[in-house]
Order: C-alpha cells, then structure tokens, then sequence
C-alpha cells in the first residue's frame, strides 16, 4: 500500500519529470516527503526507491545523509537556531537554551502535541541576522527571547510567520565602482523591466553576436577569478569543457548557490536583490561553454531566494530576454554540496561525497556529461565584463585579479551587511563602512574569507588588502568572501571550537583522515573548554589537525587543519590561559 | 598497452602504462598498506592509507589511485611518505576499540599488520570512543561489529558490485556515519561469506568460524572446493595444533585462494560451508558389515577379501548384468580410473550411473556457482562415463531392482534413496548385495549390508577436472579420519582380490597412469595442476 495519498504521489511523481534525468529530482521529492511526514519513514524511502527506480540503500544513504531529513518524527514546525560564529557572537546559545526551557523536548524531539522541535544548526547563510533563526523552510530573522514566544505563539494561533526584512542597500566606499550593488537601492530591482532600465540583458545581447570563444577569451582578459573561494581562473575554467564539436552531448551549466560557509550571505543578498544578473550571467556563459542545461543548485535555506530567481526566470522567458529555460534545484542542508564535485551528487540523487578528480567536472560531470560550475558572484559579473571589456574589468583590481568583490561582513561590527569594494581593498576600508568594531570595542582578530579561513590577528588585518594573492601571502584565504570580525572578548579556543565542530559536523565521512580526525580535534577542544585541557593539547592539536590537511580530497579536511594551525600559532596565550586555568 | 618504467623505492619497476602505482609496487614485491583498495572492487581512495611521494609533486599522492607513467619517481618509505601513513593509521584507530584480545581478526588484521609497520606506538587518544552496535547478526553466517569498522567500504562495494545485491550502506554523515543494513533487509546472498575476507578488520565475523580457534594455530593447505564443477581456488585451514579448540573440528574453514582463471578472488557459500562435512558426526570411520541386523565390525583386510569374493561369486552364478553400480562426480580423476579398472572391466557391471541427479543438482548463476554439485563431471565424461561407456539410469536401475534382474548395488557416496524415495528401501532388503562406500553415512548406509569408510576430500591427494576442462590439485590437509582410505585404493584393494593388477601406491602414480589414458592431461605435472594454465 502506498504511504501516500494520490495527490501526493502524483506530486512526488512529477519530481521524476521535472529534470533532464529522473533522478535529478530525487532529493526535492524527499524534501516534499519530510515535510508531510515531518519524518522520512522506512516505507516512505522504499515508495522513493521504487518510483525512481534506483536501489533502496541509495535513498537511505540520502536521508540519512542531508540534516533536512529525519529519520524520527520531527515537530509539524521545525525551529532552528544557528549556533555558528557569527550568530554565537550574537547570543545562538542563549536563543537554543530559551528554546529548550520554551519547548521542554530534548534538541530534535517534537513537543508532545506533535506541533515543534528545535535544532541548533550550523549556519542558515543569514548571519546579518544574527543570532538567525528559521522556521520550517523561511528564514524569521534575527532572533530575540520575546520573537521566538511570538512566533511560538502565533504558530500555535495558526498565524503566518512574520518573515526577515529583505536585504536592502549594501553599502560601500560612495567613490568606488560596484557592477552588482550598485542600484540595491531600488525597490524594484528584481524586475525585469528596472533590470532592464540600468542596461540589463544589453551584455548578453552582445555576447548572443560572440562566437563562444571570443566570449570566454573576453573573460580571460579580464581575469575574473572564481568568487565561491577557490579564485580559479574563469576563462582557464571554460577552456577545460570539451567543444560540441568534439563531444556532441548535452553541456550542463550550474550556477553554485549553494553558499554555506558560515559568515558567508553574499549570495543570498545577490540573488535576493539582483536576480537577473544571475540569469543573464548564466546565459552568457552559456553561450561561451555551449550549455544545453542551466541550473542554479540553490541551498534549502534560501527559500525566499529562490522564490525570487524562478518569479526572474519565468519573467525573463516569457520576455524572451532569455532562450532557455533554467533548473532550480536545492540542497538539503550539507555544507559539503557547494564543493563543486559534491554538488554534482547531490544534483544526480546521491548522498554528497566530493569526488576525485580527475576527471574534472568540466569533462565528465552530472551524469557523466561536461559541467561547469561557477559561482553566483563570478556569474554575475559576466554583464559587467561583456558591458564594458575584460580589459576594464581587469582594471579595476590589482594584478591577477580583476574586477570588485562582494564581502559579507558579520560578528562583532556595528553595520553587519554586504559590502561591495574592487578587489585588492585594504580590509580596514571594509571594517570602516561595517561602522567598524561594535559597542566600540578593540578588534581582536578577523576571519577573512569566511569562518574556515585563517585567522588575521587584529595587526594582520590592519595590513591585509583583500583579494587572492594579497590574502595569501597574509597566511589566509580570501575565501568566500565572508569577513567575520571578533572583538577583544573573543576567545579563541571557544572561538576554534566552534569552527572545528561545524567542520566536523559536515564532514562527509568519506575520507579516514577528515572523518576521524575533524570529530577528535572538535573533542579535544571541547574538553580544553571544560576545563580538563592538558600541557601537551596544544601540540597535538596542531599535528592532528595538520595530519588531515592536504591529505584528502576536498578543502574541507585542509580548513581543519589550517584553521587550527593559525588560531593556536597566532592566539597562544587563549589556549594556555584555558589549559594552565 | 605499452610498457612504461618507473622507479619505486629506488628499484626499476616495469609494468602496463596506466597501471596503479600500488599495483607496480606489489609486482616488484613492495606493498604499500592499504585498506579501501582491493583490485576486485576499485580503488574509492578514501583510507588515505597508501600515500607516496612523488618526485616533482608537491602534494602526497594516494598511490591507488596514481597511474604509473614512464620515469616516475615514487618513494614508499620516504620520511613524508611514512608520516602520512602513520597519521592515517592513527586516524583510524581514534574510534577503534583496540580490542585485538577478543576479536577473532587478531592475527590477520591489517590494523594490526600496518601498526607492526608505521605504528606511533604511544597513543596520544585522550578522548572517548564513540559507541556504535556490536555483535549485530547481519545475516545467517555474518557478524558485525560497527565498531571495529574502519569504513573502507569493501563489503558494501561486493556487496553493490558484485553479487549487485546491495544489503550494505554506509549511512550518517562525518563521525557518526556506519556501515549498516539497509532497512528490512539482511546479507543472506550465497556469497556473503566474501565480506567477511575482504574486511581488514574485525568488523565483519564468520559466525561458523568465530572463537574456534586462533588463526595463527591454522595451517593453509592450498586446494580446490569439491562442492560444484566450477573447482574454485581454495585455502583448507586446519586446526591440527590446538585440537582440543574448535570442538574437534581440525578443518575450520575454507578461504578462497585468488585464481583469475577460475574463480577471481570469491567462492560460494555453499563451497564455503561445504567444509563442515569433513569433522562431522556422520563421518564413516571404520568398514563394517550388516549381519544378522546387527552392524558388526571387520577389518579392511577381511572386508576386501570378503566384498571381492561375493562379488566375484554372483557375476558367476546371476551375470554380471545384475550388478549396478552407482558412482559419483565427487570422485577424483585418479578414482575414477580405478572405479573404471573395477567395474567397467573386470566386472564388467550392467548398470553404471554417474551423472548428477536431482541429488547433486542445485543452483546455478552467473558468477561462479554451476548447477551440478559435483567438481569431477568433466574428468569423468573425459574417463567415458557417459560416453564410450553407457550410463544406466536411476529409473531404470529402480525398475531392475523390483523387477529381481538386478542383485547388486554398489554405491559410492550418493543416496538413492534421496532419489527414489524411501519406500525403495524395502527392494533393498532382499538384495544379495548392497555396498555403500562413502565419506558421510546417509539413509542409505543404513540400508546396506556392507560399508566402506572412504576419506574426504581433504585428506586426500587428487585431481578434479572442472567445467571448463582445467584439471586442478586438490591437496592432502589432514589425515584420514579414522580407517578412512581413498576411493581409489579401496577400489585398487578389490581389483587386487579378484586377481588384476593394479600397481600404485600412491594418488601420483594412478594420475601418471591415467594420463596415458586422457589425451588431455598428457604432460600436466601432479603436483603443479592447480595453478596450470587451463586445459
């Protein structure tokens, strides 16, 4: 018998014809079940096996992979409070623990009336929100002891929940160029006909005349590098995809905004505010790898976001600003999925274990076909670079990489929000228009490029310019962009602790050296911070750590390890005033 | 494909361009440790174990996954090289319970084999291990324990790969993620016993097999598995220096013995357990003789004189043609031709059947299991069973046996009455002779007058012609229970009686004889058979 009732299985069918390959849907369709179940059930995944017609133990290796699914009954409303950097700065803990007294259920149980459950999650990508908190799928806001009683309340009262006001008006130096931010102040700007009104869809007319390697040598000269953290050149990228002409097969193109390192929100304001840049991005480079398949491969948390591209999307079909039409698909909540060859799995059906190249994904990808992924930022910047020339692009960075950079900046500043600058800024200018340090603290440290990157002390980051090289040569990353700025009550063991244990809590497991080793460094810490750390922690910690770096697959298993090594060797006197305590 | 050299630790490797570094070290005997890799099921690079160094690359290069290319220079034992293994090795021993005392792996697992070589040897684990189920029945014959596992995934990769049945997964995420059953289901496939090999820990247990007895008081025997035609590659383990361990059982196992030929790395459950007939209470151990209804006793020496005498009497008085003779492919080449010395041409007996019937068919796929039960078919049929000499049926036999033509029955392992039913156990009684000469006593032993211990297959010295027509030694791994002796010489003993000849003292000197008599066992050498190029 089936588990469902004929609507929803007709809706769950629909999943399997919704992407270029059954399976494609796969993750969505479990996403429709957890919500109507509030659990993935054992014979709901045997209803999933079947329908799409791949074994039992895949589909179990997917729900008990991505934290949106439940393998036990969660509450009707799941409430979930990020415990991450930024939001810890700003009360997390104290919101879990009100929660906990609220609610009277152990972290993942559902009130006895079946109506709620709580989680602490490792950051919903909103920490301009900070301490966020979300209900369901929708994002609420900033959370407060008295918003979370409404909401409670109003949830019970069967109200709708009142949602985060949306991102209005990133700001920046008034002088300098911004190519994506700069008319954020527009109400409108997600419609097609304001996009249009500031020159939108006039690059990707230009380019529709481009042969496609003119288009993606355009690109090389204006030294666009990838913006989702790796910094890998964008042309070099597009130059890897085999041409039709030597493989005649379906091309797929993925717009990454699956943005998840914590301290990272950029790409939700983008998308949010600006959507048709994203679009007409991807169509360009469309144009430019010969893309049969676009997608956006969006995470689960941005709802509203994603709401937003498929409004854009259909608008911008109907108005034949575009010719193709574009796949948005989600995650569902693994930080692992935005690792480029992760996020092909994921897209295919399966549980994300990143895989190894090569082959790289721009010769055998989702499926096998040649796929390029580029982030939502790098996309956007396309219009740009085609408006005006990879040669003026170029121009407005430093050597080696062009264009602006669009920081999300949170933690211990007064303005947390999204800064847009040319690359190679000096990182205080960014600190400056942030308002600088909050309730006028000292700066203690920043993490640059997002929560995973190395430490800057509060020196370091008084020198540092912002972009690949510069970062670099400071010992750090420049990530994601993502600038989390501690101040001088941080302590930086609670402050690596809580690093570690979001990298433990998404590492894949795939790896021996990542899944062991992220899990004991995070239980080393924690017992320094209950007071039981010994002499020898510290060197063992560094070793360890710097055991799993470089000697696995993905990144994720290097900023184990770098974030350990730059935090201790930088902040010795935190960890030895704990352990000598 | 071209040939590429390469240096590995400073000596000249040359191998298939394309081939794995870990590969070409292991052909110039160099063996880098591993866990995820097996060659059988890929090389998911995931244990981090095997890391090299490689001369011109700044990072280390897990070595199963690295292609060998002409000049490479790779370095196994290099300081980074050997740092990065260690640390691997010691990451999977944050979470193993390091309870090598009580787990049956101790002795052959590669945790520990590695530690011997790139151990830290002072634990710096200060933190709880993580608890996870153990001694979890996964299937009939399996044990798990998550634990110990270090998640290699190799039983889930066979599992998906190759018996495509898919029972494993590795669910959960990071730390917390296992190797667990897939909901609703168990590892009951007919080639779960593969698992437990493959584990390089003591994760994955043979129920049948664990705490009988410590590995490291086994002795390998290599040989082939009696239990099909295919005659898969085997490793008898015997327990003959603890005997009071295992309850008596002196073989304790079978392991697959890696043939490429033949049977890959695997073998079938039903081979597997098959063993389990060898030390069991249903061994014959000693001829004996039904008089009066009473089972009696009698020496080899008196039952040869005896058997032959009868034998020899009523084809003199009732005609050979009321002599049926029921054999069987588990008999070796080298009892084969004596059965055939025996029956066909002395005794010239009126009913010979050999060929399997529904009590040594089974099942039959397409990995490695073949549908007669038998390993010899084809070293029979090569002897004329079935061919130049014409078989009988059990039908037929059946009908002469009511009918009063027939008034002998000599059978050797089998049970007609599994065949025929139990209500021809009354044809037999009034029978002037009736024989069973076997290894195991079944219904029919009890039936007859006469029964002669023959030895099983692993205490003999032998060869089996398998479906494809390789013929392969299987190999002595203990001694004869009891009296048991083989087939042949039992036979061999009877053609003596009667007044023929039959000159051999020993299974080597029957197959040397035998070869003038098979065109294609012409220049095979006994002792070399099992692992000859196929035939």
């Amino acid at each position: 018998m089936s588990p469902f009732t004929p609507e929803q299985a007709k809706a769950l069918k629909a999943w399997t014809l919704r992407y270029p390959k059954p399976q494609m849907g796969l993750v969505e369709a479990l996403r429709d079940v957890q919500r109507s179940h509030g659990w993935v059930r054992p014979e709901d995944e045997a209803f999933i096996a079947e329908l799409f017609d791949v074994p039992l133990d895949r589909v179990h290796a997917v729900a008990a992979f991505y934290p949106y699914f439940t393998l036990t009954p969660a509450g009707k409303h799941r409430v979930c409070v990020c415990r991450n950097l930024s939001c810890h700065r700003r009360g997390g803990d104290r919101m879990l623990e009100h929660l906990r007294k609220r609610l009277g259920v152990p972290e993942g149980e559902a009130t006895p009336d079946g109506l709620f459950s709580y989680e602490a999650v490792e950051c919903l990508g909103a920490c301009d929100h900070a301490p966020a908190f979300s209900v369901g799928d929708e994002l609420v806001g900033a959370a407060s002891e008295e918003l979370i009683d409404k909401v409670i309340e109003d949830l019970k009262a069967g109200k709708p929940v009142q949602q985060a006001p949306i991102v209005i008006g990133a700001t920046g130096p008034e002088s300098g160029r911004k190519l994506l931010t700069k008319h954020f102040g527009e109400p409108e700007l997600h419609r097609l006909e304001v996009y249009r009104r500031f020159g939108g869809y006039s690059a990707l007319e230009k380019a529709s005349r481009m042969r496609p390697a003119d288009i993606t040598s355009e690109v090389k000269r204006s030294n666009l590098r990838g913006l989702g953290g790796a910094g890998f050149p964008t042309g070099m990228k597009w130059e890897t995809v085999p041409p039709k002409s030597q493989r005649d097969e379906p091309h797929y193109l993925v717009a990454n905004a699956d943005e998840s390192e914590p301290g990272c929100y950029k790409d939700r304001a983008l998308m949010e505010r600006n959507p048709h840049a994203l679009i007409e991005g991807l169509a360009i480079a469309a144009r430019a790898v010969e893309a049969d398949a676009l997608f956006i491969f969006i995470r689960g948390e941005y709802a509203r976001q994603k709401r937003i591209l498929e409004e854009a999307i259909e608008e911008a079909r109907k108005a034949g600003a575009i010719a193709q039409d574009i796949f948005v698909m989600r995650g569902a909540g693994a930080y692992i999925s935005g690792c480029d060859t992760a996020l092909l799995e994921t897209m295919e059906g399966r549980k994300a274990w990143p895989r190894q190249p090569p082959p790289f994904p721009t010769v055998s990808g989702v499926f096998g076909r040649p796929t390029v992924v580029n982030n939502v930022e790098t996309l956007m910047m396309l219009p740009a670079i085609l408006r005006d020339g990879g040669e003026a692009f170029a121009k407005i960075g430093p050597q080696g990489s062009g264009g602006t950079r669009v920081y999300s900046v949170s933690g211990d500043v007064e303005r947390p929000g999204i800064y847009e600058f040319p690359m190679g800024a000096p990182l205080s200018g960014i600190l400056a228009a942030a308002g600088g340090v909050r309730g006028g603290r000292r700066l203690k440290a920043i993490l640059p490029g997002g929560a995973s990157t190395p430490v800057l002390t509060a020196e370091e980051a008084a020198k540092a310019r912002m972009d690949f090289d510069g970062l670099r040569s400071a010992g750090s990353s420049l990530g994601a962009g993502g600038l989390v700025v501690l101040d001088e009550t941080a302590d930086m063991v609670e402050t690596l602790h809580i690093i570690e244990r979001f990298l433990r809590h998404e590492s894949c497991g795939q790896c021996a050296p990542c899944r062991e080793g992220s899990g004991w460094v995070a239980r080393i810490l924690s017992r320094i911070l209950e007071g039981n750390g010994i002499p020898e922690d510290l060197g063992n910690l560094s070793r360890i750590s710097g055991n799993v770096a470089g000697r696995v697959i993905c990144a994720l298993g290097d900023s184990v390890g770098m974030a350990a090594k730059a935090m201790i060797e930088k902040f010795p006197e935190d960890f030895r005033r704990r352990i000598h305590a | 494909m071209p040939e590429i050299t390469l240096s590995i630790d400073g000596v000249s490797v040359t191998v298939s361009e394309g081939a794995l570094v870990i590969d070409a070290a292991r052909s110039a005997g160099i063996d880098i440790p591993h866990y995820c890799y097996h060659p059988a099921l890929g090389n998911p690079g995931v244990c981090r174990l095997c890391m090299v160094e490689v001369e011109g690359l700044p990072k280390l290069q897990v070595s199963c996954r690295l292609k060998a290319k002409e000049g490479m220079v790779v370095r196994t034992n290099s300081s980074a090289a050997r740092r990065a293994q260690s640390s691997s090795l010691e990451f999977h021993l944050v979470n193993h319970p390091l309870d090598c005392p009580v787990c049956d792996q101790a002795g052959e697992c590669l945790l520990q084999d590695t530690y011997q070589r790139c151990g830290l040897y002072s634990s710096t684990v200060r933190e709880d291990k993580r608890h996870k189920p153990k001694r979890v029945k996964i299937g009939e014959r399996i044990v798990f324990d998550s634990e110990r596992c270090i998640l290699c995934t190799r039983c889930v990769r066979f599992l998906d790969e190759v018996t495509k049945t898919r029972e494993l997964g590795v669910f959960g995420r990071g730390d917390r993620e296992e190797v667990e059953l897939c909901p609703g289901r168990r590892v009951d496939n007919p080639y779960s016993g593969n698992i437990v090999d493959i584990c390089p820990v003591g994760a994955l247990t043979d129920a049948d097999f664990r705490f009988q007895v410590r590995v490291w008081y086994l002795a390998g025997t290599a040989s082939v598995c009696p239990g099909c035609a295919r005659g898969c590659s085997i490793f008898v383990h015997s327990n003959v220096q603890r005997p009071w361990h295992a309850g008596g059982r002196r073989v304790v196992r079978l392991k697959p013995r890696f043939n490429p030929e033949v049977n890959g790395y695997w073998i079938c459950d039903e081979g597997r357990y098959g063993c389990k007939s060898i030390d069991s209470p249903s061994r014959l151990k000693a001829p004996s003789l039904l008089k009066d209804g009473k089972v009696g006793a009698i020496s080899w020496e008196d039952a040869t004189k005896l058997v032959s005498a009868e034998l020899a009497e009523l084809c003199r008085a009732k005609g050979p043609q009321g002599l049926a003779v029921i054999l069987s492919g588990t008999l070796s080449n080298e009892d084969l031709f004596a059965a055939k010395r025996l029956f066909i041409e002395r005794l010239k007996a009126g009913h010979v059947l050999l060929r399997p019937g529904p009590d040594q068919l089974g099942e039959e796929d397409g990995l490695l299991r073949r549908k007669e039960k038998v390993p010899n078919l084809r070293g029979a049929q090569a002897l004329g069973f079935g061919t130049a000499i014409r078989e009988s049926s059990w039908e037929k036999i059946l009908a002469g046996l009511t009918s009063g033509e027939i008034w002998g029955l000599y059978v050797v392992d089998r049970d007609p009455l599994a065949v025929w039913g139990a209500e021809a156990g009354e044809a037999l009684l009034g029978l002037p002779f009736t024989l069973h000469q076997a290894a195991n006593a079944n219904r029919f032993t009890r039936a007859a007058r006469w029964v002669l211990p023959s030895t099983s297959y692993a205490e003999e010295d032998a060869t089996f012609t398998n479906f494809q027509g390789r013929t392969q030694r299987a190999r002595k791994a203990v001694a004869p229970l009891g009296e048991a002796r083989p087939d042949w010489r039992i036979f061999g003993g009877l053609l003596a009686a009667l007044g023929a000849e039959f000159p051999y003292g020993s299974a080597r000197s029957v197959f040397e004889a035998l070869a003038g008599e098979r065109s294609d066992l012409v220049g095979l050498d006994f002792e070399l058979a099992p692992d000859g190029e196929p035939r």
